[in-house]
Formats: C-alpha cells, structure tokens, sequence
C-alpha cells in the first residue's frame, strides 16, 4: 500500500510540473512557439 | 605550502584546457541542423538506431518540456519498480531485497533528477541490477541537462526549431557521455578500481579473520558519476572508498571530470549562439567564483581542527575526515568543484571541514550557478542573466536587450520566480525540519552545527547535488519524502522556466545591435553579473549563513 502511495506521489509531483508547463504556455503573452512547429 | 595549491591548479587548468575541444564537439552535434551538413549525418545515424525518420521534428519550447516530462516520468517508473522489486530480478548474487517504500521514491527521484542524493549504501542495499539501473539514469539524467541547454541555445541562435528532445538525448548519450565515460573507466579499471559482475570477495585477513569485499561494476559506475555531474557513489562513503578512488592520479582525473562538461557547456552555448565572447564573459564569471570559493575553502582548510584546539594534539591543518594520500588540499578544492557543479561525489567528511570552509560548499550549491550541472548550470546562469540585462537596461533607462532580443514583462516575471523558488526548497524545509522532530530526532550534533546539517541537506537536495554533510540519519519517511519532492521540483521547474523564456524571446523580431545597445561581451557586463548573484545570493542566504556555519564557528571561540 505504502508503495502504491509513494508512486501516487511521484507522480503528483511530475503531474504539478506539467500543469506548470500548461500554464506558462497559456499565460498571458502565449510566449512560446519557440521557432514554430512545421 | 604552494605545493599543495599546486593540486588545484592543475586540476584548473587540464579541466579548462580539455573542456575547449570537448565544447567545439558540442557544438558540431548540437548545432542547428540547417547550419552543418555533419549535424545531418550524426542525425542519421541517430535517427537509424532509434528507428525514427531523419526528419526532424520540430518542437515548440512546451512541446520540447512536455517530451523531456514524459521521458523522466518514464525513468520513475522503471527505476522505482525496479528498486522496490530487485529481489525478484537477475543480477543479485548477494540476495538484496527490496527498497523500503519511501526510499525507493527518494532514490528513483534522486537518479532522475541527476541529484544521486544517497539515503543508503549502495554495497549494502542495491544488486547488480539496481546499481546497473542507477548506471543507465546517471547517463539519461545527464543527457537531459545537455539537451535542455542546447534546445535554449538552439532558441537563442535564432534557429527555426527548438530541436527535438529524444534526438538531443540520444545524441548526447551515445555521443558524448558513453564515449567519455568508456575513456575514464578505462583509466580508472587500469588503476585499480574493480570492474566485475562476480559477487562480493572472500579473504582471509593477516589476523586470520574472513573479511567481505564488495565489488562489482564499479570503475564503469564511477566514471559516468563524475562526468554526468550525477555524484552518486557504488560505495557508501563515496570517493572517499579505495576501491572507488584508490590513487592520487585517479583523484585528479575524478576532479577534471567534474568540471569537464560543465565548463565546455558555458563554451558550447556561445558557439551555438555565435556570441563566443559573450561566452568568454559568462566563464570568467563562473572561473572568478569558482577560484575564489577555492581560495577561500582551503585557506580556512589550513586551520587546525576547532575541536582538538584544547588537546595536546599537533596539527598543520585539519587533517579530520580527509583521505591524506590525496593530500591535505584535495578534500576542500574536491568539496568546491562537487557542489558547484551539482556533482555530489565526495572525497573527504564535509561535516568535518571546519565550519567556515564548510560554508563554502553550500555557497556553491545556494548560488547553483559556478559552472554548474550539467546543462543546467548554464541554464541557472541564464536566469541571471536575464536579470542583470534587465537591471543595467533600467539603469540607463533603456529598454533591456540580450543577444538582440527585448527582454519584457513575461521574461522577467519568469526569471525572478524560478530565481526565487530555489531558496524557498531550501528555507522552507529547513523551517519545517529544523522546528519539529522531523528534523531534531534525526541531528548527532546540538546547536548550529545540527542546524548546519538540515541546511546542508535541504541546499544539496535543491541545488541537484546530492552530497551529504553527513552526521544526519536521513533514511526516515518524512526525510525521503520531502527531499525526493524538492528534488523533483527543483530539477525540473529551472529547465523549463529558461526554455519558456527562450520560446518568449526567440518569437520576438531581432533588433539590429547599435551604439545605445547595452553589449553583453563586455568587462562592464561581467561586473553586473558577478554582482547580481552575488547581491542576490547573499540577500536570500546569508541569514542562513549566519544561524549555521558562521554562528558554528563562533561557538569554538576562534
């Protein structure tokens, strides 16, 4: 059970990064196409 | 006297004199692909054995951050299941179990995150296959710094695409890494550090006493925990262990690949950039930092040990916690190159440096920015680079330029704040651990010098280094689980901030540089950026500084 926890964390804290991308790429001046996708 | 400093200007110098070469290399594999027609024949070959087309794929500064995301979440995965389940796989002729819960999400996190903070010992705890899965982080968490740093480079240079994550990867692991690291383990196996699957040894002592040897892959594990900044060791006690670090010579070459990549890194992104002289400026920076904290660590190195100043015990230096056929300079100028750099491996007790030369590897760690990782280093500098060129552009009243991009509102917003979210890993938990029995039941030592422990922990989980001041039993739940989550954080909120920054910037028209530009490969700017970090650093730090080393040197009456 403490295993299933502790992996529940990991990815809680890979998901918190995520959103974090989500964020920044959402904010504001929608800052980042970097180069443009083709 | 000078012989001894004779030790750390020779690591110095083959580190900067090899790290050129090795930085033209870089550039050459990372380089966007519409510069090189080489770039495109290392992409074949890349793209032929990972099955992929030759195309590239062109990603966006998210898209780039969202493939290096699932990749390391993937490593978790794998790492944690493995480490929890090793009894249960090959490879383990000494029959180790499975990691207890919480420590092995600390040490899957820890190897992801390229920290290698141990909360075990690896002879101990780990079978081959475990250590051989660490091995394989050591390489791919490495990768990751690298690709990130060429990705914002990429950005910078003007380039159409930010690159692609995996092919970065790959290219930096079976190009860079796995060829350095064969050379290095090559010379370490033929100095003496073992290199086998068999299990541990047997012997019999002088005495008539059986002894157990561990071994094992240990010359191949140790050669890519220095290149790749990782510094997590085969051995509990690090390059402290002979058999990890058996001679003088193996000690220096450990010391340069330390600071190999790191350095060429700073080099690497000035040639992508065409800014070569901007790059010069950023690696004074870094190199007046570096040799200061050097000087600084092994002058108060030369003191005698604070403790034995009431025996009747003769020392020239403090000889407490060192390796002496290293010589007595080795441990500080090792403990300098291993925490600025985000390595981690050590070859001597930090918690017995004297408490002043002490101060000076958490300097390294809480600036995170002398070289730094690898990749990363760059990428923190970056941070503060942004800063420095948004100060000086308000000082003359104009608006902020770098390498012919305005800088703005979104930049700074996102500068300041990754710049911020390091010390407040590092505060935050000191207050949390330092204030409950979390921390207090874990300390061997009272007062500030415990006090020193917890932010030694705390800096090394933030900063990605990994080492340990030691004198702390941090194999608790609350110690895994909190630093396994600022190690976490504190990898990955850094590379992707400078990436969104770069994405911002690189969508931005160029403004032709003219006499009003404020130039960034100038002596002027080198000032303004060795002032911001440390104006910055020591307004986020010295308090700490203060409550921990500085106070513990105090109490000794010296």
């Amino acid at each position: 059970m403490l295993y299933l926890l502790m992996f529940l964390v990991g990815v809680g804290g890979f998901g918190l990064l995520w959103g974090l991308v989500q964020w920044i790429d959402q904010s504001k001046s929608g800052a980042g196409d970097a180069g443009g996708a083709s | 006297m000078w012989f001894h400093w004779m030790l750390s200007l020779i690591v110095l110098l083959v580190s900067i004199a090899l790290a050129w070469p090795l930085a033209m290399y870089l550039h050459v594999l990372f380089q966007p692909a519409e510069d090189s027609l080489l770039r495109k024949r290392v992409d074949y070959w890349i793209a032929l054995a990972l099955g992929r087309s030759e195309r590239e794929s062109s990603f966006t500064w998210a898209d780039y951050c969202r493939s290096m995301l699932i990749f390391n979440f993937s490593m978790f995965v794998l790492v944690f299941c493995v480490l929890s389940c090793q009894q249960y796989l090959p490879l383990n002729p000494d029959g180790k179990s499975g990691l207890e819960p919480t420590l092995a999400f600390n040490t899957a996190i820890s190897f992801v995150t390229n920290t290698n903070l141990q909360h075990y010992s690896g002879e101990a705890s780990l079978s081959y296959f475990g250590q051989l899965s660490l091995m394989w982080l050591q390489f791919v968490s490495a990768a990751t710094g690298i690709a990130a740093l060429a990705a914002l480079a990429r950005a910078m240079s003007g380039a159409k695409s930010m690159g692609d994550f995996y092919r970065d990867v790959a290219c930096a692991s079976f190009f860079v890494l796995l060829p350095l690291a064969i050379v290095v383990s090559t010379f370490l196996y033929l100095s003496g550090v073992p290199m086998t699957l068999a299990g541990a040894a047997e012997v019999t002592t002088l005495e008539g006493i059986t002894q157990t040897i561990a071994r094992g892959p240990v010359a191949a594990f140790v050669a890519i925990k220095q290149l790749g900044t990782n510094g997590g060791g085969y051995y509990g006690p690090n390059s402290t262990h002979p058999l990890e670090n058996p001679t003088f010579w193996t000690n220096v070459i450990s010391n340069v690949a330390i600071l190999l990549i790191p350095m060429a890194a700073v080099w690497m992104f000035g040639r992508i950039t065409k800014r070569m002289l901007h790059a010069h400026v950023v690696f004074a920076v870094m190199l007046v930092m570096f040799v200061g904290l050097v000087g600084y660590a092994g002058q108060w190195e030369q003191q005698p040990a604070s403790a034995l100043a009431d025996l009747p015990v003769s020392e020239h230096a403090n000889l407490e916690g060192k390796e002496l056929r290293f010589g007595t300079l080795a441990g500080p100028t090792w403990a300098v190159s291993t925490t600025a750099t985000s390595n981690g491996s050590v070859d001597a007790m930090h918690d017995s440096l004297n408490p002043l030369s002490g101060l000076a590897p958490m300097i390294g760690m809480w600036l995170n920015v002398i070289f730094g990782g690898v990749g990363v280093g760059m990428l923190n500098m970056f941070l503060f680079i942004v800063v420095a060129v948004f100060l000086a552009g308000m000082m003359v009243g104009r608006t902020p330029e770098y390498l012919s991009r305005k800088i703005e509102a979104h930049e700074i917003k996102l500068a300041l704040l990754t710049i911020l979210a390091h010390p407040l890993f590092i505060l935050g938990g000191v207050a949390l651990f330092a204030s409950s029995t979390w921390g207090s039941e874990t300390l061997n030592n009272p007062g500030s010098h415990g006090l020193s422990e917890i932010i030694y922990e705390f800096s090394s989980a933030a900063a990605n280094n990994g080492s340990g001041f030691e004198g702390l039993g941090d194999n608790t739940p609350p110690w895994n689980v909190a630093t396994g989550l600022v190690m976490l954080l504190a990898r990955f909120v850094p590379i992707i901030a400078p990436l969104a920054i770069a994405g911002s910037l690189s969508q931005k028209r160029a403004t032709p540089e003219g006499a009003g530009t404020f130039r960034t490969d100038s002596w002027m700017f080198g000032v303004i950026l060795l002032g911001t970090v440390l104006i910055v650093g020591a307004l986020l730090f010295l308090p700490l500084a203060v409550l921990g080393p500085i106070a513990d040197h105090l109490s000794w009456g010296v």
